[in-house]
């Protein structure tokens, strides 16, 4: 049982679902294909095909709650904010409607929309590879490419000191109000209350990095050798790299055809 | 990433830088205050250790912050900015005098509010992009009649003016309330060690 128990470290960790079980490096790379490929192609048909995409995928890896949580965030203050604001900002001749005589025209819809798919179209890709993605197995597949492992340590300890500084600077905050620092009142009265609270927090956070630097080198964290790892990635298939080689040429291809365009060559 | 030829207690601030940057925003709206305070991490390290630390710092805040919204990723290049200034700044003791320090707020505000105004420009299709901004911007140009890069670039500018100035205000008494200790131990911490009465 227990031999059993330490092999789960050796063999790759997968989750059984094809796309999150990508290589990270290869996710990130038709991800941000993707993303570019919204903002090369400038079409609101294309920005808005893609968003559903990353609708369909959210759905099959499973992920749709996180990706819908924060999309449709991003789909109110930016999709719809830019509508509205083109519509006082274009100037347009065809009107479509009047909303308590706000004439809404046809070119300041479209141009809202296109920025907006636009804009929706990159995130979308970038919301959905942090979706599929675990931190830990992208610097893992960076180590693997050359990057060190303080890289990996800089980037993993960052997520975690974010965490345990938000739950001291609850301490400190709820400290200082009953020690007698106001919070409310006026504006310069709370901008008063800042200092008293970031002022111990940020000098606490730097006397902790003297004490971990200690405790890290204790437990031979600068040594220059070959690192151990508690999780295994899988071999990339050849498929994924065919797959992965495919996008970039039909991105090429898509930049090349546009620049052409561009100077009407094409 | 250069961290190979960094110090260890350097390497180690950059996670903090990161955490400060996000936290900072955090205390802003739990003190409702209208300022985002999102570079007091950078500039304090980029202050303290130097412009590449400053930088990784600067980075790596941004792309964390694309978890939530991937537009600020285009953004980085002003926290790299943020980070080389604050080096250079401090290599020149401007941190250790008050008006000098509120004087250097004129610059790190046309970087975030001016040069970001630009990439909003050229983000959002050469119109006016984000809410806040626009909330500004669009009055001055509707009512005033200022060009509409002019009045993105204004209303951008006049909002970080602010947030820069409460942020390196924030950066000259944290410098100024650090044990000669820790400075001592820091590639730029010399030029805040104060003297021994």
């Amino acid at each position: 049982m227990y031999s059993d128990f330490v092999q789960t470290f050796f063999s790759p960790q997968t989750t059984g679902n094809w796309f999150k079980d990508l290589n990270p490096l290869s996710k990130l790379n038709i991800l941000l294909v993707l993303a570019f490929t919204a903002l090369v192609a400038q079409s609101i048909a294309f920005g808005v095909g893609l968003c559903l995409f990353y609708y369909l995928l959210a759905i099959l890896i499973g992920e749709l709650k996180y990706f819908n949580g924060i999309f449709s965030k991003l789909l109110v203050t930016i999709g719809v904010f830019i509508i509205l604001i083109r519509q006082l900002t274009v100037k347009g001749t065809t009107v479509l409607f009047s909303l308590f005589g706000w004439k809404w025209t046809l070119e300041g819809l479209l141009n809202g929309l296109q920025v907006g798919s636009v804009i929706l179209g990159f995130s979308g890709a970038i919301i959905l590879f942090y979706a599929s993605t675990e931190m830990r197995d992208l610097m893992y597949a960076l180590e693997q490419k050359g990057i060190s492992h303080t890289s990996s340590y800089v980037i993993l300890a960052s997520f975690q000191t974010i965490t345990d500084l938000r739950a001291s600077v609850q301490t400190i905050f709820e400290s200082q109000k009953a020690r007698g620092i106001e919070v409310e009142g006026n504006i310069f009265t709370r901008a008063k209350a800042f200092f008293p609270v970031i002022s111990p927090l940020l000098l606490g956070a730097m006397a902790s990095a003297e004490e971990k630097s200690i405790a890290m080198d204790a437990r031979a964290f600068s040594l220059d050798t070959h690192h151990t790892f508690l999780r295994e990635l899988r071999t990339v298939p050849a498929w994924e790299k065919v797959l992965v080689i495919a996008l970039d040429l039909c991105f090429a291809a898509l930049c090349a055809a546009k620049l052409a365009k561009m100077l009407g060559l094409w | 990433m250069q961290t190979k030829k960094m110090d260890k207690l350097t390497l180690f601030l950059i996670p903090i830088g990161v955490a400060v940057n996000f936290i900072g925003g955090q205390i802003a709206i739990l003190l409702r205050l209208p300022l985002y305070l999102d570079s007091i991490g950078t500039i304090v390290v980029g202050a303290l250790c130097g412009a590449v630390p400053g930088v990784i710092v600067g980075v790596i805040s941004n792309v964390l912050n694309s978890i939530t919204s991937p537009v600020t990723l285009f953004y980085a290049i002003l926290s790299v900015i943020f980070a080389i200034s604050a080096a250079w700044c401090s290599k020149r003791k401007v941190f250790l005098s008050l008006p000098k320090t509120m004087l250097a707020s004129l610059w790190f505000a046309f970087v975030g509010g001016g040069l970001g105004s630009v990439l909003t420009w050229i983000l959002f299709s050469f119109d006016f992009g984000t809410i806040t901004a626009s909330m500004f911007a669009i009055p001055l140009h509707e009512v005033l009649g200022m060009p509409k890069f002019l009045a993105q670039f204004v209303s951008e500018f006049t909002m970080d003016l602010f947030d820069k100035a409460a942020s390196l205000v924030i950066v000259f008494f944290v410098l100024k309330a650090m044990p000669n200790r820790f400075l001592a131990k820091l590639p730029l911490g010399d030029v805040y060690v104060k003297d021994a009465e």
